[in-house]
């Protein structure tokens, strides 16, 4: 005799699956935080160091997918890369070693070695960094990637690039050492606010504490990428720096790129205040001609920035140029931000500093830059420049 | 003596929007079913953004630059098209009523499109609060939102209410008021799903993956679309089955469906969160499905009115089983076999690559195809198209007016 299957029951099974899929999903409860399988590993560096960027700029960005291929590029262009392929097997597995002595593994990230104040400055207390791996692991990686690399799932389908941490190199930076290491709060304030006109979110519904824990397991990953990039660099390199040990190569990185991180996270230079700021029609005149001349800033910023300029980043891709005649600054758009980019420069993407300009001169620059975009606030002398 | 054909139970145009709204759901779940596939829902983090948003600023992306972006607001246009495609279906649908059955229908269908429009303006506000204010405390649009909610469940009751009458049209009606809010519900899932992703997955907040719902909620949500557009079809007399070919096929009918559905609900789940469950799942019940699909071909085809009435069907659905399964297996090879330094990284930290992203979109779309195959099957079971029941043997060919 044949069973009649009911309408009923077929209900019942589908209702019963869903509940099974919710609670599977997420729906169990205050202990589904996401954390990485024990077994998971931090993968080897895979794409070239960049030693030494080529003399000439580039003249094209590749398309996202295509960035290893374009860094393997450079030597033939004059540049310098450290291929991690080129390390022989037995010694790639030694470097693993000795940086998973370190930093351990994504389920349970160290910084072995770090002092208390380290610890304290930069977030890396290990029980905030386990679970700061958790949120990183659904949040961050997809763009990011495991390791930091900026090498995520979806890296090869965005534009701009995602971050690779393990340059150490940030782009909002505001400590006193101006060597390209953001402060922790730097890497808070990126991650509450995002970055506009990037695919990087906000994070500003989320606890403080998760935040900044989040930004020390983005140092944690800085950290052990510089650490790698230094070791692996040297380990491939045949002049005076050659080394042919990785674990004492790790040994003798870390606590230098360790250290370098905490100077960082000194705040930067109270001086460069540059409120009130005069937008009068002399100043930003004084700023245009500052633009083209003591400031350099038209060496790369050619036509205002509506030029198809490229320059080589840290990383050694080329970044376009910002284009100037539009009202959008990924890094904030009040006076004190665009200041402390002139001031400073932005060593991520290679832009000069600028030490020698005096703080009257860089308020003029400012007002220049500011009114750019908007055609009505600029002197018609300087309009009718802008606009050739 | 030719048999007369029942007229149809709603307007042509009505017909006509259900049909343009499957295909464009088509391509909405297929933009979708990329933007899965790519990682890219997050690609652009701004949501709500203007209907018009890729007309005014799609000329700044390249395709091969900005992929993602693009895949992943391509998703967003056809989304509003399908949106605006329901509420034409809701309005054709509800003007083809009667006297105060219309007049409610269209004010509930209008009330709840104004509300809806006003919570998504309001939406676009908080976010550009959000944006000039990180950290600091959001005010909702609360009020409204609770409208628009008031306006979706007095188009459920609406409805419902009018099932229980007895006018001619009645499910396509009804069917098409659920459509809207499901539309809607559909919307804000996707919306929410990128507004509040950085809450996902944590311990203390919202703890359900809202992209995985918006996934499996598209199935359900396409599977009405082809309902209506199945209803509001011109009733054909031969395709009337036999009681007894009706008792033959119904429950095996519906248990494919919800088979079918349920095979979903596991392959959304490897989707978004690939656990060794979720693919368990989705393997054995594969294995189900393709059983109780071979189960009703063999019973549809076993009498004549069977062949007649479900012959087409039931040869297109054991196509596509055929096509899922190569897929199937592909699918999983790309996402789940490695070689070289990615063996190092768990399947969803991987690159994906143009084809394996491919494969996979194309399983989901086949997926979602079977069960709109499983469910237009189940439909013509159970349906009666009011010409009496005749066995479809017994009918001689059918004039056409009309």
């Amino acid at each position: 005799m044949t069973r009649r299957i009911t309408r009923g029951g077929a209900s019942r099974a589908t209702g019963l699956a869903l509940a099974l899929f919710l609670f599977a999903t997420g729906c169990g409860g205050p202990d589904s935080l996401p954390e990485y399988e024990q077994t998971a590993v931090y993968a080897p560096r895979a794409d070239p160091v960049v030693v030494q960027l080529p003399p000439s700029h580039p003249t094209a960005r590749p398309a996202p997918g295509k960035m290893d291929e374009f860094i393997r590029t450079l030597p033939a262009l004059g540049g310098k890369v450290a291929d991690p392929a080129r390390l022989p097997a037995a010694k790639g597995e030694q470097l693993r070693a000795a940086l998973d002595a370190v930093f351990g593994s994504p389920a349970n990230p160290t910084v072995i070695g770090a002092d208390a104040t380290a610890v304290e400055l930069l977030a890396l207390a290990p029980e905030a960094l386990k679970s700061a791996a958790g949120g990183f692991k659904v949040r961050c990686v997809q763009c990011h990637g495991q390791a930091g690399d900026g090498r995520g799932p979806n890296a090869a389908f965005i534009d701009p690039y995602p971050r690779d941490f393990r340059s150490g190199a940030f782009k909002r930076t505001t400590g006193a050492t101006h060597n390209g290491k953001p402060r922790l709060d730097d890497i808070v304030t990126t991650l509450r606010g995002g970055v506009k006109g990037t695919s990087m979110p906000m994070f500003d519904l989320i606890p403080a504490d998760e935040v900044r824990a989040t930004a020390g397991y983005v140092i944690h990953l800085a950290i052990r990428g510089e650490v790698e990039a230094e070791v692996v660099t040297r380990l491939l390199s045949e002049g005076d720096d050659a080394l042919d040990d990785p674990a004492e190569g790790v040994r003798e990185a870390f606590p230098k790129v360790l250290a370098a991180w905490v100077a960082a996270q000194t705040p930067g230079d109270a001086a460069l205040s540059v409120e009130p700021l005069a937008a009068t029609p002399a100043a930003i005149r004084r700023g245009h001609q500052l633009f083209l001349t003591k400031g350099g800033c038209v060496a790369c910023h050619e036509k205002y920035g509506k030029a198809d300029v490229y320059r080589y980043d840290v990383r050694g891709l080329p970044n376009r140029v910002r284009e100037l005649t539009e009202p959008e600054y990924r890094w904030g758009k009040e006076p004190a931000d665009i200041a402390h980019r002139i001031r400073f420069g932005i060593l991520a993407a290679n832009m000069p500093a600028n030490p020698q300009l005096t703080d009257a001169e860089l308020r003029d620059l400012i007002a220049f830059v500011m009114a750019l975009p908007y055609p009505a606030k600029l002197p018609d002398d300087v309009r009718k420049e802008v606009e050739k | 003596m030719t048999p007369e054909i029942p007229p149809r139970a709603v307007a042509r145009p009505v017909r006509v929007a259900a049909i343009l709204l499957a295909l464009v759901a088509v391509l909405l779940l297929t933009l979708g079913g990329l933007t899965t596939s790519f990682r890219a829902g997050m690609a652009d983090p701004v949501w709500p953004t203007e209907p018009w948003f890729l007309i005014v600023n799609g000329h700044k992306y390249e395709l091969e630059r900005h992929a993602g972006f693009l895949m992943e607001h391509t998703h967003r246009a056809a989304g509003w098209i399908v949106g605006g495609l329901a509420s034409l279906l809701a309005v054709v649908a509800w003007w083809g009523a009667t006297g105060t059955t219309r007049i409610v229908g269209l004010a509930t269908v209008f009330g709840l499109l104004a509300a809806y429009g006003d919570f998504h303006r309001r939406m676009m506000e908080v976010w550009t609060f959000r944006q000039a204010n990180p950290g600091e405390p959001v005010t909702y649009p609360l009020a409204v939102g609770y409208a628009t909610a008031a306006f979706a469940g007095l188009m459920l009751l609406v409805c419902v209410v009018h099932l229980l009458g007895r006018e001619r049209g009645k499910w396509v009606r009804a069917l098409s008021g659920f459509l809207l809010v499901a539309v809607m519900i559909q919307g804000l899932l996707g919306g929410f799903r990128v507004f509040l992703d950085q809450l996902t997955g944590l311990t203390n907040t919202l703890g359900v993956e809202l992209s995985a719902l918006h996934g499996v909620f598209a199935q359900l949500v396409f599977t009405t679309m082809v309902c209506v557009a199945i209803l509001a079809a011109r009733p054909k007399p031969e395709y009337d089955l036999p009681p007894a070919d009706r008792a033959r096929l119904g429950g095996l009918s519906l248990a494919l469906v919800a088979a079918v559905f349920l095979q979903l609900l596991w392959a959304v789940w490897v989707r978004h969160a690939p656990t060794p469950l979720a693919q368990r799942l989705h393997f054995l019940t594969a294995f189900v499905v393709f059983g109780l699909a071979v189960w009703l071909i063999v019973r549809a085809r076993s009498t004549p009115a069977g062949r007649t009435t479900l012959g087409f069907d039931v040869r297109h659905l054991v196509g596509m089983l055929a096509v899922q399964i190569l897929l199937g297996v592909e699918a999983w090879m790309t996402k789940f076999a490695a070689t070289g330094p990615y063996m190092a990284l768990p399947p969803e930290m991987r690159p994906i690559t143009v084809g394996s992203g491919a494969i996979r979109t194309l399983h989901q779309l086949i997926g979602t195809a079977v069960l709109a195959s499983s469910v237009v099957i189940a439909l013509r079971v159970h349906r009666r198209t009011g010409a009496g029941g005749m066995p479809a043997e017994s009918l001689a060919p059918v004039s056409v007016q009309g």
